[in-house]
């Protein structure tokens, strides 16, 4: 399948160049390019169709500008990605672009072997970020079929983004989980009452085997036969 | 007739202190007149649950049984003490809560009979219709004589292996002495473990009646001995088990 990439741009010139620049990555279905003349078109398309990696747009753009668009991609798609084409030196909103979440911009005139190397890295990172996704939700079903081991998401845990500080807790979590049904099963073990019966009857035996303790049933009888004949008389009609 | 109820377990820790005053409390509270003996002379700790203070006690356990005072003397009514207006009476007699005292009766022992004289006068003037014994964990001589004269001994548990041997022991020894009723009590039950299953695999081991499998529970936890808990959270399922328990020793009740 196709990267799906979408193109904003007020100016159609850009339609036909990037046609040229990337026929054979499109006849070869390794790119798939669509067009809107705004941000606000850009957002009905992307809307609709919620199947984009990337965003290629440029800033000055009537009805919606770049700017505007960048700030309601991540409630569109928090996966898509964004790369901004600005003016040369044009600093401000360059840095205000990057504060909305573009992952990278390009300046005019566009250099094509550079936007291609950015819509492969973009792309990559996009295919990154999906397949650490995949390991955590695997890891979830993991844990629910009762076969996950914490190691599984070493690789992971190691990353300083979200993504990383998820799995670390994730696993962490997993893990206190782990150690409290083991105890668990460790408590319900010692259930299995064991009685060394052997044991049992030596002890048994040096409570019961002395003066004191056949006094004590004596005493034990004759307290019961009094009360037994303090009784008997109560049950006379 | 009064019935004499030892509650009894072969290692410390098992609540036997607490399950003592609430069965207590709760026949009290359905109007019966209750004693309380702690027997527990080497650690003593049942007072705590009335709260009695170490500097209330006129007279205790020890000082009867030096022959200083005579056992109705050492009788502390503590009914007013509970949280809860009662119809009956609770009666304590504490053993005594200073060191001194304590390291003085180890080392010079007593006559054990007087305990058996000082039960019987005790029923007698406070016309008691129970008298608990809460008993010294183990099976030394006073906690031999508390079961041997008991009605009823109700041996306390945890799910645990030494517990389960001593327990064992305690069970053999109480047949022996012929005990009319022995009745477990399995406290401190982990949640994990099914409460039917516990009670069926104790009542094939020792050959005796399971009356309750108690959980391990954190309300009961953190009131931390301040208080009778059944008396305290009534309808909690652990306080009504207990008063099950309560209506099977004295089958009076309620």
């Amino acid at each position: 399948m196709p990267a799906s990439i979408l193109v904003v741009d007020d100016e159609p010139d850009l339609e036909l160049l990037i046609g040229q620049k990337f026929r054979h990555q499109i006849r070869q279905r390794e790119f798939h390019f669509a067009f809107a003349g705004d941000g606000l078109e850009a957002l009905t398309v992307l809307q609709t169709e919620p199947t984009f990696d990337l965003v290629l747009t440029d800033i000055n753009m009537p009805r919606m500008d770049g700017l505007t668009l960048l700030g309601h991609l991540s409630a569109i798609n928090p996966v898509l990605k964004a790369v901004v084409i600005t003016a040369y030196g044009d600093m401000n909103n360059i840095r205000t672009a990057m504060h909305r979440g573009a992952y990278d911009f390009l300046t005019k005139p566009i250099d094509f072997d550079d936007l291609a190397a950015t819509i492969h890295r973009a792309l990559e990172h996009v295919q990154q970020y999906l397949q650490v996704v995949a390991q955590l939700t695997e890891a979830a079903a993991a844990v629910e079929r009762g076969m996950f081991t914490p190691a599984s998401l070493d690789d992971i845990t190691c990353n300083s983004g979200e993504l990383g500080r998820l799995a670390r807790v994730f696993q962490r979590m997993v893990q206190e989980v782990q150690v409290r049904e083991r105890q668990l099963q460790q408590q319900v073990q010692a259930l299995r009452i064991e009685i060394d019966q052997h044991r049992q009857a030596r002890q048994v035996q040096e409570v019961t085997d002395s003066d004191y303790f056949r006094h004590l049933q004596q005493v034990a009888q004759a307290l019961r036969s009094r009360a037994a004949s303090q009784r008997a008389p109560q049950r006379e009609p | 007739m009064a019935q004499i109820v030892s509650i009894h377990s072969f290692r410390g820790g098992t609540g036997k202190s607490n399950v003592t005053a609430n069965l207590a409390a709760l026949l009290a509270a359905e109007g019966k007149r209750v004693g309380v003996i702690d027997a527990d002379i080497q650690s003593p700790g049942i007072h705590v649950l009335f709260a009695l203070d170490a500097s209330e006690v006129r007279h205790a356990l020890n000082d009867y049984l030096w022959g200083h005072c005579e056992i109705a003397q050492t009788a502390h009514d503590v009914t007013h003490r509970l949280s809860t207006a009662i119809p009956g009476g609770v009666f304590l007699i504490p053993s005594s809560l200073k060191s001194g005292e304590i390291a003085r009766i180890l080392r010079e022992g007593y006559d054990v009979s007087r305990l058996n004289d000082g039960f019987q006068s005790l029923i007698a003037s406070l016309a008691l219709d129970v008298l608990f014994i809460d008993t010294h964990p183990g099976l030394n001589e006073e906690t031999l004589l508390s079961i041997a004269i008991s009605d009823t001994l109700v041996i306390l548990l945890r799910p645990d292996q030494q517990d389960y041997q001593g327990t064992g022991v305690t069970v053999e020894v109480a047949r022996r002495l012929e005990v009319p009723r022995l009745m477990v009590m399995v406290n401190k039950v982990p949640a994990v473990f099914d409460a039917a299953d516990v009670k069926a695999r104790v009542e094939q081991t020792y050959g005796c009646e399971v009356v309750a499998v108690l959980p391990h529970d954190e309300d009961m936890m953190a009131l931390a001995s301040g208080g009778i808990f059944a008396l305290r959270s009534p309808d909690h399922p652990i306080a009504l088990t207990l008063k099950r328990v309560a209506t099977t020793i004295l089958p009076a009740y309620p």
